[in-house]
């Protein structure tokens, strides 16, 4: 059995994704972590503009 | 000159009392009270729990960081407020007993101009039998809540790992322990970490690992779940929460109150009616939160706890709490502002105000117990709105009622969050996690309630180091180091 198929011998893990060897490759690959650190860093750059961008003036009365 | 008095030191009051102390200079007073003379970044609790920090990596002393500020800081336990002063003297205040500085013990009456209310929960383990009496922890279970919980349930955790590299088979149980905890992704964490840690101890294969929660499946985190738009396609978060656990080989119960905790046992109660129990030799549950037992007292002195306070302890602020079913809740029922309905210079920020509901649908068992994870209110909500809200006191002391509020609705708010799964430079793993808004507005978003383009997910190496870059930032911006102004909440 490959890895990505063990979740079916258990009734409760068989809806879910396991990673293959190139996924868990990927995810521990240093250059395509530094990759995806700069996009997730974008995202987090995104989020925090509409936060600034969000925040209104009330009057206080 | 003004008085800004700020009840609590953690993320919320932190940043309101520096950010309010840096615009007001000294031309006004700012004063913090919190019985804790340590400031804590409490995200990194996991890896003391299971330890990869110690308590000294993780907290530092407040006296020192808010004397070079310029704030009064008071190491003291707030009791009550009295908003409109007393018959004598019209001036409001609040009583505070020292905890610290030399002073343990003395009461004091300490007025103010405006005060927030950032004392955060009140860790409520005595909700669940066995699992603590008030706020402290009993003997059966461990937490991360606190560096010191923390660093127990390090201490406990190594001890079960000795026992499996003898060859006793140990059993792990990580998850809530009422039901209608929140701080869900604090106990999933640990659960990774946990389960991490026993791989690099080498015996993964002696230590059976189970989650138990009170949210409907795997990453609802209080939140009702995420849908992730991810390479093109919008998934559920469920997929990937399911998909960590079962890689890890972590079972897991769902829609669960325990309702009972003794030594190595738990009893539990699910939401159609099924009982169970969990045999454990450790078990970390994160207990339900409430309002830390602030008291209110009128002019005459009557009680009005009840007008300022929701009956959780949780401060009113400007939020809609009229009593709704879920297909009524809208974002417009969230607070903007923060303020007092009843006395408009008292705030309250982060974890101490009062959500107008949860996030997550409301379930009931048929016997009547409520299994429903209740909102979270993680860092950068409470950061945001602790800086919102002394921005809008600097104005109101400025400017007077010609001043404008500023606003931090969890509903047009975006967060970001970074679970970790396990720690190494190489070797680390965490997911990281991008959503907006927080609060689910399906008016604005009719498919998911979110912006399904700014909601997103992955794990991999690098969330462990933005998780460890952020470990570093946050403690550089709360010691306000050069530049400290620039990290954002
Ligand atoms: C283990 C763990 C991990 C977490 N991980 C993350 C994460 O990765 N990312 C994230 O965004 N969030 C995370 N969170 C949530 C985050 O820690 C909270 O959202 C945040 O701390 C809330 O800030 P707060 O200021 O409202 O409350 P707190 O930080 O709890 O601060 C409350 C303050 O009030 C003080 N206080 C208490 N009682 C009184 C009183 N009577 N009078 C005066 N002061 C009082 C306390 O001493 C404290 O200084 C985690 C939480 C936990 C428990």
């Amino acid at each position: 059995m490959i890895k990505e198929e063990r979740n079916f011998a258990d009734p409760q893990f068989e809806t879910a994704m396991i990673p293959g060897r190139f996924q868990r490759t990927m995810r521990h690959c240093i250059v395509w972590q530094l990759i995806r650190m700069v996009f997730f860093s974008v995202r987090s750059i995104g989020i925090i503009m509409v936060n600034l961008k969000n925040e209104k003036e009330l009057p206080s009365t | 000159m003004a008085r800004l008095v700020i009840l609590g030191a953690g993320i919320a009051g932190h940043t309101a009392a520096t950010f309010a102390k840096k615009w007001l200079a000294d031309a006004h007073e700012v004063v913090v009270i919190s019985p804790n003379s340590l400031w804590n970044w409490i995200p990194s609790n996991i890896w003391v729990g299971v330890g990869k920090m110690d308590k000294k990596r993780v907290t530092f002393p407040l006296a020192p960081v808010y004397a070079k500020a310029g704030i009064d800081f008071r190491q003291a336990k707030a009791l009550a407020i009295y908003p409109e002063g007393k018959e004598s003297d019209k001036h409001p205040f609040v009583t505070i007993e020292y905890t610290g500085q030399g002073r343990e013990g003395q009461t004091e009456a300490l007025s103010y101009d405006y005060l927030i209310n950032a004392t955060g929960p009140k860790l409520n383990f005595g909700a669940t039998p066995g699992l603590g009496t008030g706020s402290h922890i009993g003997p059966h279970t461990v937490s991360v809540c606190t560096a010191d919980h923390a660093a127990e349930a390090h201490e406990r955790l190594r001890a079960i790992l000795d026992k499996a590299r003898q060859g006793h088979r140990q059993k792990i149980v990580v998850g809530t322990g009422h039901g209608t905890c929140t701080c869900h992704g604090a106990a999933f964490e640990y659960a990774l970490n946990v389960e991490h840690a026993a791989r690099q101890a080498g015996v993964r294969d002696r230590v059976d690992i189970q989650w138990i929660s009170n949210e409907p499946y795997p990453g609802d985190f209080g939140m009702d779940g995420m849908q992730l738009g991810i390479m093109g396609y919008v998934t559920s978060v469920r997929i990937m929460a399911e998909s960590l656990f079962s890689e890890r080989g972590i079972h897991w119960i769902n829609s669960a109150h325990v309702s009972k905790v003794d030594a190595g046992r738990l009893e539990y109660e699910q939401v159609d009616g099924t009982t169970g129990e969990e045999a454990f030799d450790f078990a970390m549950l994160i207990p339900p939160f409430s309002g830390v037992g602030l008291k209110a007292y009128d002019r005459q002195g009557t009680e009005i706890t009840d007008t300022m306070f929701l009956p959780n302890g949780f401060m009113r602020v400007d939020a809609d709490y009229t009593p709704k079913p879920y297909a009524e809740w809208k974002a417009s029922d969230w607070p903007v502002t923060y303020r007092n309905p009843d006395y408009p210079n008292v705030f309250a920020a982060g974890i101490a105000f009062a959500p107008p509901h949860p996030i997550s649908k409301p379930r009931t068992s048929p016997r009547g117990t409520p299994i429903t994870p209740m909102p979270p209110r993680t860092g950068m909500p409470s950061g945001t709105i602790g800086k919102a809200v002394a921005h809008s006191i600097v104005n109101l002391i400025r400017e007077g009622d010609r001043a404008k509020l500023h606003t931090a609705s969890m509903a047009e708010m975006g967060a970001i969050c970074v679970a970790s799964a396990g720690t190494g430079f190489q070797s680390g793993q965490a997911v990281s996690f991008t959503m907006y808004p927080l609060v689910k507005d399906f008016e604005t978003y009719p498919g998911t309630g979110r912006d399904t383009k700014r909601t997103y997910g992955e794990i991999g190496l690098s969330g462990h180091w933005i998780k460890y870059i952020l470990h570093h930032l946050f403690l550089w911006k709360a010691k306000l180091k050069p530049g400290w102004t620039l990290i954002p909440e």
